[in-house]
């Protein structure tokens, strides 16, 4: 994905010709459709807030100043879209006393397979309070980059380390168990 | 849980790949996001007289107050001897008066209609 293609891209819409915005949705649409999956778990709401991202990117294409990397703003303008969504329809998660609750039960009958512990996993990770949720999503939808997670979230570095150390503590405090000991139950 | 094992857990997230159909409908969206007519601004210069003529009245109102205030202060008060205006009587009398009474409900009508053009204006203006 070239800085310079969305920079031109930009270019040309905020001239007047509006098809070439499609080269942005091009590039951008498995990026954005993808964190926001993340966030709400649904494929088709996923697209559905992927696409009135890009809407309001569209919108707000003016204020993108060139600062920063087109796609660091773009990331910034989807997540801040994502997060508020989400607060106004809250995605169907399960809650944390749920998720430990699924723990025991399912641990009776010989431990979580991988599969079912990595779900468990994402799905404590979507019943985290708000703040935990989405650093650890952005951090790991960003690849583990700090910076780039701090920048979309609109925080600072040393908040989003630290809502990522409480977030991981909570997540450990509910899933201690099969994380740490998996097949413990089946020896 | 080994922050290890959670980072390998939560890096390895499914891929969604959009629908065929996702940029044609994005476009689509986009397309008719800029054929559509741009915002109707606020139409200051029709709302200008209905200003105006606001802003009049409501100042032809505070000189009326005034006006009744100044004429009740200066009245004859030889046995008073506090202040004027710290004789109960004297407010009781000022609200009971006709035209002070109305002209408190114009006031009010005036104060009410301002905030609440204030307010449809800001909310106009944070809709972009």
């Amino acid at each position: 994905m070239s800085a310079s293609e969305d920079q031109a891209d930009v270019a040309s819409v905020l001239g007047g010709d509006v098809s070439t915005f499609e080269g942005i949705v091009r590039r951008w649409q498995g990026p954005l459709v993808n964190l926001a999956f993340r966030f709400c778990r649904d494929r088709s709401r996923a697209e559905e807030m992927a696409q009135e991202a890009f809407l309001r990117a569209y919108r707000a294409l003016g204020q993108w100043r060139g600062d920063a990397a087109f796609s660091t703003w773009l990331f910034a303008l989807a997540t801040n879209f994502y997060r508020t969504e989400l607060r106004r329809i809250p995605a169907g998660v399960v809650s944390l006393d749920d998720i430990a609750e699924l723990r025991d039960s399912r641990a009776i009958d010989g431990g979580l397979e991988d599969a079912d512990r990595d779900r468990a996993i994402r799905r404590a990770v979507a019943a985290l309070p708000a703040k935990y949720r989405d650093a650890l999503l952005l951090f790991y939808f960003h690849e583990m980059d700090i910076p780039t997670a701090a920048h979309s979230l609109g925080v600072p570095e040393g908040t989003l380390k630290a809502r990522l150390s409480r977030g991981r503590e909570i997540l450990r405090s509910k899933l201690a168990q099969p994380v740490a000991h998996p097949r413990l139950k089946e020896a | 849980m080994i922050h290890d094992e959670l980072d390998r857990i939560l890096s390895k997230e499914e891929e969604v790949v959009p629908s065929s159909g996702f940029t044609a409908s994005v476009m689509e969206a986009v397309r008719r996001e800029a054929s559509a007519p741009p915002a109707i601004p606020f139409p200051w210069l029709r709302a200008l007289p209905g200003i105006v003529v606001a802003v009049l009245t409501l100042a032809g109102v505070a000189v009326q107050v005034v006006i009744e205030l100044v004429r009740t202060f200066s009245a004859p008060q030889a046995a008073v001897e506090l202040p004027a205006w710290f004789d109960p009587s004297l407010w009781t009398s000022i609200l009971k008066a006709p035209h002070c009474v109305a002209a408190i409900w114009v006031t009010l009508a005036l104060l009410v209609s301002l905030a609440s053009l204030m307010l449809s204006m800001c909310l106009t203006s944070s809709r972009v």
